[in-house]
């Protein structure tokens, strides 16, 4: 960074990259939130908070966490407030599917076995307001992962915003509660694409939201196609 | 630090225009600005600071005019300003405070500025409010009308002493500080520059719709501090004064987007106080992504109740 030293410092991203003095007073809005919702907290605590909670911009040369260019990374305010971590070091956002409704259900399987492995049925208390899904990666029987493998696995699917996550794909029509299969080292998903081409991604994280492995990428559906991955 | 003492300093030039009267001073190998004919002081603890003054303006009347600040806060030394008069140097005077025992510190009063902000700050808080999922976390919390943040900036709209922009006129929640630009009415925080208006719109402006400009707080009052003039510039001891005047009404968050390009003893001390008060510091870490990061921020990674904030373009993220 400079001789001064390595400053830690949060970002904002914003399109007019000219000044920090837009930056700072959003980082002090969303501070003096969870200020708000926490009156104990320590000015370390807050910035504790906010540095686990940001959004890591930049992912593959630099690695995960701090890097040199973005600091700790992008301040998330819904993830500053939710106490929310992982994730936070793997593209833009939380884990959140846009256009998920109540009483769709996400189904896991075993990769090699395709035995079934569990469920998540989606509630209305996991849908925001602002109609953004958010999900802590607990199954509906109270489980993160497979036992003895305790990888904790997330999946989401983005539209035209633009990507979110572990599930990447360009453009997929938003009705993943079709099918999806996962397993501790591999990634299975299966999706009806309706009218749009696609390109599909699965990276896995551990519980710690610590990126391990990358088990497809950019892997090409054709518009109409039930497309199935390995 | 006492770096005061290994100043060369250069009288370059002198800036005569409007604002704050500035010279350049060698420093560390670079020129730096800071306020013309100032001296800031420390003296040790224990010191008979009324006995110290008498003394000082008795021997001393012809070279300079002190005086000492009283904080009503805190454990900090009792710190003062000197102005130099016509015929003396910043360094002579400098030289002069240390032949004084009483004396711990005495450096130049080095000039901050604000930060830069983009031109189309519309479009910007636009993005904003989606970018940094601003609408799912109002979900959560929107502010605690008891929580105090407090803002050093150029100022608050007033039109007659009153509140005079409709997205920051609500009388219960902007609590009216005071101005520490030398020589100003320390009661006028009336902003003549537009760069406090905008930063307080970002943390605290009228919340009720999705358009325009919107307050990331919506409810929590607002300390308003004037630490810089109608040309976006102060010194680093109006910035410690601002910090201790927030911190005197309650204020447990600051906001600074401005700062120094050099490190200097008042800025420290600002940062150092506001840690030993519990309060957070959020700071602008400079006007270029990727550039060397100003003073205070770049003290982040030694205060833990410091956070230094940067932007970043939309198109690397």
């Amino acid at each position: 960074m400079s001789s001064n030293g390595d400053p830690y410092y949060l970002s904002i991203n914003y399109s007019y990259a000219s000044g920090t003095s837009m930056a700072a007073p959003y980082v002090t809005g969303v501070a003096s939130l969870v200020q708000s919702q926490n009156p104990t907290f320590t000015p370390a605590q807050i910035k504790q908070r906010l540095v686990e909670t940001a959004d890591d911009l930049q992912y593959g040369a630099d690695g995960i966490g701090y890097d040199e260019h973005f600091g700790w990374g992008e301040i998330n305010a819904f993830k500053a407030l939710t106490g929310q971590t992982y994730l936070s070091t793997w593209l833009h956002s939380a884990p959140i599917v846009n256009n998920v409704q109540a009483g769709d259900v996400f189904r896991f399987y075993d990769f090699y076995s395709y035995v079934y492995y569990g469920s998540l049925t989606i509630s209305s208390d996991m849908i925001t307001n602002s109609g953004r899904f958010m999900w802590n990666g607990l199954l509906n029987s109270g489980r993160f992962g497979i036992d003895l493998l305790p990888y904790r696995f997330f999946f989401t699917i983005n539209n035209d915003e633009g990507g979110y996550t572990i599930i990447e794909s360009d453009r997929v029509s938003p009705n993943i509660s079709s099918y999806s299969v996962v397993n501790s080292q591999h990634i299975k998903i299966s999706f009806t694409e309706s009218s749009l081409l696609s390109w599909v991604s699965a990276y896995v994280f551990d519980q710690n939201g610590n990126y391990l492995f990358t088990d497809f990428e950019d892997v090409k559906s054709e518009a109409g196609n039930n497309l199935t991955l390995l | 630090m006492t770096i005061g003492k290994k100043f060369a300093v250069l009288l370059m030039c002198i800036t005569v225009l409007f604002g704050i009267e500035k010279e350049l001073v060698y420093y560390n190998g670079i020129y730096i600005e800071v306020a013309k004919g100032e001296v800031v002081f420390k003296l040790k603890n224990g010191v008979d600071s009324k006995e110290f003054i008498k003394r000082f303006k008795k021997d001393q009347g012809k070279v300079a005019e002190i005086s000492i600040k009283k904080f009503k806060l805190g454990n900090t030394n009792k710190r003062g300003l000197v102005k130099i008069k016509n015929g003396f140097q910043i360094n002579e005077v400098i030289d002069l405070m240390y032949s004084y025992e009483e004396v711990i510190y005495a450096g130049v009063n080095v000039i901050i500025r604000k930060s830069i902000i983009p031109d189309d700050d519309y479009a910007t808080s636009q993005y904003a409010l989606n970018t940094i999922d601003l609408k799912s976390a109002w979900e959560f919390e929107k502010g605690d009308p008891s929580l105090i943040i407090g803002v050093l900036d150029s100022g608050i709209p007033l039109q007659n002493g009153s509140l005079s922009h409709s997205d920051l006129n609500n009388a219960n929640r902007y609590i009216l500080g005071k101005n520490r630009i030398v020589g100003a009415d320390t009661l006028d925080v009336a902003d003549d520059d537009g760069h406090g208006t905008h930063v307080l719109g970002i943390i605290g402006a009228m919340t009720d719709n999705d358009e325009g400009v919107f307050g990331t707080n919506w409810n929590s009052k607002i300390y308003i501090g004037k630490v810089f003039d109608e040309n976006g510039e102060g010194t680093e001891e109006g910035f410690f004064d601002g910090v201790c005047d927030a911190i005197a009404e309650g204020a447990k968050i600051i906001n600074f987007s401005g700062g120094s390009p050099v490190p200097h003893e008042s800025l420290e001390d600002a940062v150092q106080f506001a840690a030993d008060s519990g309060v957070l510091l959020v700071v602008a870490a400079g006007n270029t992504s990727g550039g060397d990061v100003d003073y205070p921020a770049a003290y982040s990674n030694q205060y833990d109740n410091l956070i230094s904030v940067s932007a970043t373009k939309s198109d690397e993220g």
